[in-house]
């Protein structure tokens, strides 16, 4: 078979570019008529304690003597928990577990008719603060590290300004606080929103209208890049394999709690009350200032799902004088699966909470993948010193929402 | 004759609008059915291919009958067009002709399904129907007076329909469209259902035009939306047509196409991000969502309204047991809560 680019003076073929696009397919469908590895979330767990739909989930450690207390993650309502563990190469659970860190996961579940009526106050002060508890009682600690990603950052945050007496440390990743920001589209869009009208006709709000929201962030890269790039290395199984998996958990997203969604568009998006102090849980005022434990934000450079602007300010907007915040550049998922997050940004929050915890962890016990080089890029120093530290920007992310 | 059954069906189409509108698509023609319907459907059929594909010695019967009350209809526009005209009553006479019509061309055609009924009825075709027809005279004047304006609303609506269907798609047409339907509804049934007498039947059609109301105007909604995201799309692929004369000659390689599409795409992506930033957008965004969401809420009121009627359990149902589901569920959990809570204290004090 020719190259077309080969005929001098005489033009391309057509019928050899024809060949070998003949070929090309017929390579890409064999390797998709395959069995393809596409597995998710492979570190093993157990379910340590059941309610309902509502799972906690706790990653084996690979070392005898983990750092305590555990750590608590609390994933967005908006999708599932194993983008932290999406393959076993790229897992931030994995490498966090190779550092000695004792990891519980909240599994929301998906929500069901009945679920439209949980609240914030049923997901803040009810499952988070039963997780908690439900840690607190197997580990023996009185206080857990609670680790918060972007919507379960801003509950997170809530949880601690309500519950700090349960908690040692904080962290949050893409996590929103302040939605008054027009640097997002998701924050401009959602002040038109009708929320009322959305949830009094739907009940839950579908995972599939959200999907297509964030789609709609950048349609060209979500919608037509990423298929052209696909098509462009059908040839690659590891490419494959790992496309397949970013896209099952883009598109595994569950539906909404109709009535959370309405409360956290409202008084979230549209009302910014967290950042203004006025917002409430259960009768209580949420003052952020109220927070006095060690916190570690680390924001996107690049994310457009939550745009630097929304999280930037966590670290003045709560009263502890511990606090760190990291600049991470990337995207809203490169954060957790980027090959420079695994060997940068992972370590550092393993160390960040080793440093603040009772006990550092033993020595790994079980084989972990990838290396770390224990240093951050692109950190920001605590208010305490109010510098930034090498902070760079890097182009937008062209895969999943980031 | 029509070559294939979509060319068939595309000239039946035609066909039809043409019959409807008196002229070509798009014409304003005369309101009504004109002529000699049951010729012009025949030979729609005809021209539609209709022969070739089965024995259609019972579709000849339909459309025969269907000519004879297209008669009917015809002779009883004309004579409510008259009545309406002269204010008198008896030019109907022709209307009655036509109906006398209709009942022989029934009892002649279909026999055998209609002479049971008029035997169990206890008279013979004709004579029924001269009983029927025979209504006295101020009856004769009232259904006159009453068809007119109807018949006057129905050309109206018939000659905005075909100028309707004369235009390209668009979502003014659909609008326009729309908007002639629920004249047409208001005008028709709807005047029925507004008879006090109709009773409830009055609020399930009112709940049915609402849905179609909404539909109609969700399908508005969308048909903007996408214009407006049309526009950048084809912004950019006019500037990049112009580009491509320079990037894809004789000798084009496959660097040259991929820069083209990149060139392309990277149009795109900026023009649809400068789109999505705009309040119009998001504008253009919340009234397509809050269109469908009226439609849906209107959907879910006639489905609860058919389910009345069945043992089966609505939707607002399940939600008032769901909602006292979920309460008993947080009083549960606020006392094993409590009861830890006493579980603590009591063990401190070396209770058990």
């Amino acid at each position: 078979m020719g190259d077309p680019r080969e005929r001098e003076g005489a033009g391309p073929d057509p019928t050899a570019a024809l060949e070998m696009m003949r070929d090309f397919l017929a390579k890409g469908v064999n390797l998709l008529s395959q069995p393809v590895d596409a597995e998710v979330g492979t570190t093993p767990k157990d379910v340590v304690w059941q309610d309902g739909k509502l799972k906690l989930l706790r990653y084996r450690p690979l070392v005898k003597k983990p750092v305590s207390p555990p750590v608590v993650i609390s994933y967005a309502l908006v999708n599932r928990y194993y983008m932290i563990d999406l393959q076993p190469d790229r897992s931030m659970v994995r490498e966090l577990l190779a550092r000695g860190i004792d990891i519980y996961v909240i599994d929301w579940g998906y929500p069901g008719r009945l679920d439209r009526f949980l609240t914030m106050e049923d997901y803040i002060d009810g499952q988070i603060d039963r997780c908690v508890d439900e840690v607190r009682r197997l580990s023996g600690e009185d206080r857990v590290n609670l680790l918060g990603i972007c919507q379960g950052g801003t509950f997170s945050l809530i949880y601690t300004a309500l519950h700090q007496q349960k908690i040692r440390n904080l962290v949050t990743m893409v996590t929103p606080y302040d939605f008054h920001t027009d640097t997002g589209l998701l924050n401009v869009w959602s002040r038109f929103l009708d929320v009322d009208k959305m949830v009094d006709v739907l009940g839950n709000v579908p995972g599939d209208f959200m999907n297509a929201g964030f789609l709609m962030l950048n349609p060209v890269q979500l919608v037509l890049e990423k298929y052209r790039n696909y098509a462009d290395k059908l040839d690659d199984p590891a490419f494959i394999s790992n496309f397949i998996r970013m896209e099952r958990w883009i598109f595994d997203s569950p539906d909404q709690a109709g009535e959370c969604f309405r409360r956290f568009i409202k008084e979230m998006y549209q009302e910014n009350r967290l950042k203004r102090g006025t917002f409430e849980l259960g009768g209580r005022r949420v003052d952020l200032k109220r927070i006095t434990v060690p916190l570690l934000n680390i924001y996107g450079t690049a994310d457009n799902l939550v745009p630097p602007a929304c999280s930037t300010g966590i670290a003045e907007a709560v009263g502890s004088a511990d606090t760190e915040t990291i600049a991470f550049p990337g995207g809203h998922i490169g954060v957790f699966t980027g090959g420079r997050s695994q060997k940068q940004l992972v370590p550092r929050i393993a160390e960040w909470l080793t440093e603040r915890s009772g006990s550092a962890g033993g020595k790994t016990s079980g084989k972990t993948s990838g290396k770390t080089s224990g240093k951050t890029s692109g950190k920001t120093s605590g208010k305490t010193s109010g510098k930034t530290a090498g902070a760079k920007a890097a182009p937008a992310a062209k895969r999943g929402r980031g | 004759m029509a070559e294939n059954p979509m060319d068939a069906w595309i000239s039946f189409q035609r066909g039809w609008l043409e019959m409807i509108s008196g002229g070509k698509p798009g014409q304003e023609g005369r309101a009504g059915v004109s002529g000699d319907p049951f010729e012009a459907w025949r030979g729609l059929w005809e021209r539609a291919g209709g022969g070739q594909w089965h024995d259609l010695t019972g579709m000849q019967h339909v459309l025969t009958s269907f000519g004879a009350y297209a008669r009917l209809f015809d002779a009883w526009t004309r004579a409510g067009s008259a009545a309406g005209k002269d204010g008198s009553a008896t030019v109907a006479a022709g209307m009655f002709d036509a109906w006398r019509e209709i009942a022989e061309d029934l009892s002649r055609r279909w026999a055998a399904v209609v002479s049971p009924f008029f035997s169990a009825a206890g008279a013979d075709p004709m004579t029924l129907v001269e009983r029927m027809l025979g209504m006295s005279e101020p009856l004769k004047d009232f259904h006159v007076r009453v068809f007119t304006p109807w018949r006057e609303t129905v050309e109206k609506l018939w000659r905005r329909f075909a100028e309707l269907a004369g235009r390209q798609p668009s979502a003014e047409t659909v609008e326009g469209f729309h908007a002639a339907w629920m004249e047409a509804y208001e005008e028709t049934i709807g005047r029925v259902v507004r008879i006090p007498s109709v009773g409830p039947a009055r609020e399930r059609h009112d709940l049915l035009l609402r849905c179609f109301d909404a539909a109609a105007r969700w399908q508005g909604a969308t048909l903007e939306f996408a214009l407006e995201m049309q526009i950048p799309a084809r912004e950019a692929f006019e500037k990049a047509a112009a580009r491509a004369a320079d990037l894809i000659g004789p000798q084009a390689g496959v660097e040259d196409f991929q820069r083209f599409y990149d060139d392309l795409t990277g149009e795109m992506e900026a023009r649809l991000f400068e789109l999505f930033k705009s309040e119009r957008f998001a504008a253009a965004m919340k009234s397509t969502l809050s269109a469908s969401l009226d439609f849906h809420k209107l959907l879910q009121q006639v489905m609860e309204q058919a389910l009345e009627g069945t043992p089966l359990v609505t939707r607002t149902e399940m939600d008032e047991v769901e909602q006292e589901l979920v309460a008993v569920r947080r009083k549960v959990e606020r006392q094993q809560a409590e009861i830890a809570e006493l579980k603590a204290a009591l063990s401190g004090k070396g209770v058990k």
